[in-house]
């Protein structure tokens, strides 16, 4: 199990657990609810990291699993830690389609207050903002976008 | 404009590296990497807490002596709601989202965040939310006018007409929205863009902390965008979601807006606690003591956080009490754990009195007065009888105002070099450092007491000789001073783009992988990497390379599992 799984899957547990007692103590429906979603929520993304793990073949004794849910450092050093070293090292050019859609966004919003022409204008900039960034997007879908990165001569990869 | 083209970025020539050509309007509108949205964050964020200071002088202004003096009640309303909107929602819950934009992935090891455009994305919308809330100053009506909490049924349309009110609404929404983009970003960039080497358990208790805040704003914000929708569907097209004639339930409004609103304070103030942990141990030359003890003491703070909410509600008498204020309780102690640590990573070191340091001492001491303050709070007794006083006002603002302003001079002063490349001056940083620490202490000590001796908030105007008149005039005298200490900065700020000393790699002898590139870095971040063996990988470099003899690289080794 990584630390980023058994941060979220610790932060799950405890929004489980605060939910049943809490629901026990007051029968409040809302509250209950909401600290089961912070429950739910978290344990999904955990189990979809768990997941990602299994699909890399990366496994580790039982023992240390346990240990690295509880915060204590791992006994084996074999298996992997965490996610690190995934490089994402991805720079876009420059682009005015985030500005063009968050002005879409906030031109939409303001139109549902001051009437239809507004929320038209809107709209219509929210949609060619987003065709524009889509086309973006599919473009550099094809480009290789890996850039060279110097380790240093004492050497970062371990 | 060519927008698909990826850019390949290679090293500039050495003469080139503290000389980076100056951004145009156009660089900024269309600009996609973190280090420069960052500082559009910190500046915008800045903005807006330039003009919410405005307004809490004016609301100083009126309430100095009883009468009413510059402003009418309804003014007075709405110059209180957005004082605590802009500073809450739009400068303190961001202005450290633009440090995290800038420093995590710098010191992650990263040459970006996981989805740049995304993250400009994030930006664009919190500018044009703000906007949109502002903006409610431009209508018929004014800006809301029912607090930065909009209880129902005052923020209805029954009680409230007009579009500020529902501009209020919407530009929120539009900001939690650009919160939630933000936070799925940042996540998980620290999730998977750590470099070979960077374990979570080795990455900077700053980018801890922004981990643990994103992770806030994820389960939070959605519960404060649910409420807002309800609110504006309510309001504008008639449905009955809080209205107990036609079925609703108003405490239903303040059950979603704290289940948002007490995270909130730790999405403020966690990234505090993270510059705290950078700053402390660098000033006391010494890695910080219990660095595992302080992880864990985060998750400990964020967990409980989202059990606390309705200690806000204690007076509604529709929540269970001893739940509340147990766990309310409760959190008090991984914070003092935090407080304990940064006590004992001092002890015995070798402390430098910078300004940077100077802030985060007087952050302590502010943030402690507030914590305990808050303690007494979880107490519903106690509760019940402050309860809407001043001394809540006095105690939300030790831990917001003291809690992030000190904090947050204490990270810029700190980063700044790293930033421009210029140091700023410390003369000018002391300066501001006493007169905001006065300032500040003189504004919100005596609310404490006005509001033991029953002084409301809220209000535009107060009776002669209850005993608050003495009070507020100091408070208001102690506010003109805190606003006038952000002078010295400003001007500091300006003088050092303008002239300032050129700062070098790592003017304050860092710890964390931003101080192993240039200032300002170039645009993907390193030129090289040094090895990553603990959370403080410079501290090890510079220790090994300079006490290999003398056994220094010891000091920078494995204390990182201690605590």
């Amino acid at each position: 199990m990584t630390d980023e799984a058994a941060a979220l899957l610790r932060v799950s547990i405890f929004g489980v657990a605060a939910a049943l007692a809490y629901w026990l103590v007051s029968s409040e429906p809302l509250g209950s609810v909401a600290m089961l979603a912070l429950g739910l929520g978290a344990g999904f993304a955990g189990l979809l990291l768990l997941r990602a793990e299994r699909r890399r073949a990366v496994r580790e004794p039982f023992r240390d699993l346990v240990l690295r849910f509880v915060g204590l450092p791992r006994v084996s050093p074999g298996a992997a830690a965490d996610l690190a070293g995934e490089d994402l090292a991805v720079i876009p050019r420059p682009s005015v389609w985030p500005f063009t859609v968050g002005l879409g966004v906030a031109v939409t919003a303001t139109g549902l207050i001051f009437g239809t022409w507004l929320l038209l204008l809107g709209l219509a900039l929210l949609l060619w903002g987003l065709w524009g960034w889509a086309a973006t997007a599919s473009r550099d879908a094809g480009l290789d976008y890996r850039e060279e990165r110097s380790t240093g001569s004492s050497g970062s990869v371990s | 404009m060519r927008t698909s083209e990826l850019e390949r970025p290679s090293a500039p020539p050495p003469a080139d590296r503290h000389r980076p050509r100056r951004p145009g309007v156009v660089d900024w509108v269309t600009t996609v990497d973190h280090k420069q949205i960052g500082i559009l964050y910190v500046v915008t964020a800045f903005g807006f807490f330039m003009f919410g200071g405005v307004l809490a002088m004016l609301i100083r202004t009126e309430l100095a002596e009883p009468g009413l003096q510059v402003m009418n009640a309804d003014t007075y309303n709405q110059t209180f709601t957005m004082h605590g909107t802009v500073m809450v929602l739009l400068f303190a819950a961001q202005v450290t989202t633009g440090l995290a934009n800038y420093f995590v992935p710098l010191q992650i090891g990263a040459a970006d965040v996981a989805f740049p455009r995304m993250n400009a994305l994030s930006y664009w919308l919190y500018l044009f939310g703000g906007l949109m809330v502002l903006s409610g100053y431009l209508t018929a009506n004014g800006a809301a006018r029912s607090g930065w909490t909009a209880y129902v049924p005052l923020s209805t349309e029954k009680y409230l007409q007009g579009a500020g009110q529902d501009l209020w609404i919407m530009g929120l929404a539009v900001v939690g929205m650009g919160g939630i983009l933000g936070a799925l970003n940042l996540v998980v960039t620290i999730f998977s863009g750590r470099m070979p080497g960077m374990t979570m358990f080795r990455m900077p208790l700053f980018t801890w902390t922004v981990l643990v805040n994103q992770l806030l704003i994820l389960f939070a914000f959605p519960a404060i965008t649910a409420a807002l929708a309800l609110l504006f569907l309510e309001r504008n097209f008639g449905a009955a979601y809080f209205d107990p004639a036609r079925g609703g339930d108003p405490v239903l409004w303040q059950h979603l807006f704290w289940f948002f609103g007490h995270p909130e304070v730790y999405i403020v103030i966690l990234p505090a606690f993270g510059i705290m942990s950078e700053v402390i141990p660098v000033f006391s030359s010494k890695p910080l003591f219990g660095y595992r003890a302080m992880v864990f003491a985060v998750f400990a703070i964020t967990a409980l956080s989202f059990s606390v909410w309705a200690h806000h509600m204690f007076v509604t008498d529709a929540v269970n009490l001893p739940w509340f204020s147990i766990m309310s309780l409760l959190i008090a102690v991984p914070t003092g754990i935090k407080i304990f640590n940064w006590i004992g990573t001092m002890w015995r070191g070798a402390i430098r009195f910078t300004t940077a340091m100077l802030m985060a001492l007087a952050f302590i001491a502010v943030f402690l007065i507030g914590g305990i303050t808050g303690v007494f709070l979880a107490s519903p007794p106690i509760d019940f009888d402050v309860n809407d006083t001043y001394y809540v006002v006095a105690h939300f603002h030790y831990v917001m105002v003291g809690g992030l302003l000190f904090a947050l001079f204490a990270g810029l002063y700190y980063w700044f070099p790293k930033m421009t490349g210029r140091m700023l001056s410390e003369r000018l940083g002391r300066l501001q450092f006493w007169l905001m620490f006065v300032g500040f202490n003189l504004t919100f000590f005596p609310q404490f007491i006005l509001g033991l001796n029953g002084m409301p908030r809220r209000v535009a105007d107060y009776l002669p000789g209850l005993g608050w008149d003495a009070l507020n005039l100091a408070s208001t005298v102690g506010g003109f001073l805190l606003g006038v200490s952000i002078l010295p900065f400003l001007w500091n700020v300006y003088a050092s783009l303008r002239r300032g000393r050129p700062a070098g790699d790592d003017p304050w002898e860092g710890f964390s992988l931003e101080w192993a590139t240039s200032s300002p870095p170039p645009q993907h971040n390193f030129h090289e990497l040094p090895e990553i063996r603990s959370e403080r990988p410079v501290f090890d470099r510079r220790h090994a390379a300079a006490g290999a003899g003398a056994g220094g690289g010891d000091l920078g080794r494995d204390g990182g599992a201690g605590g």
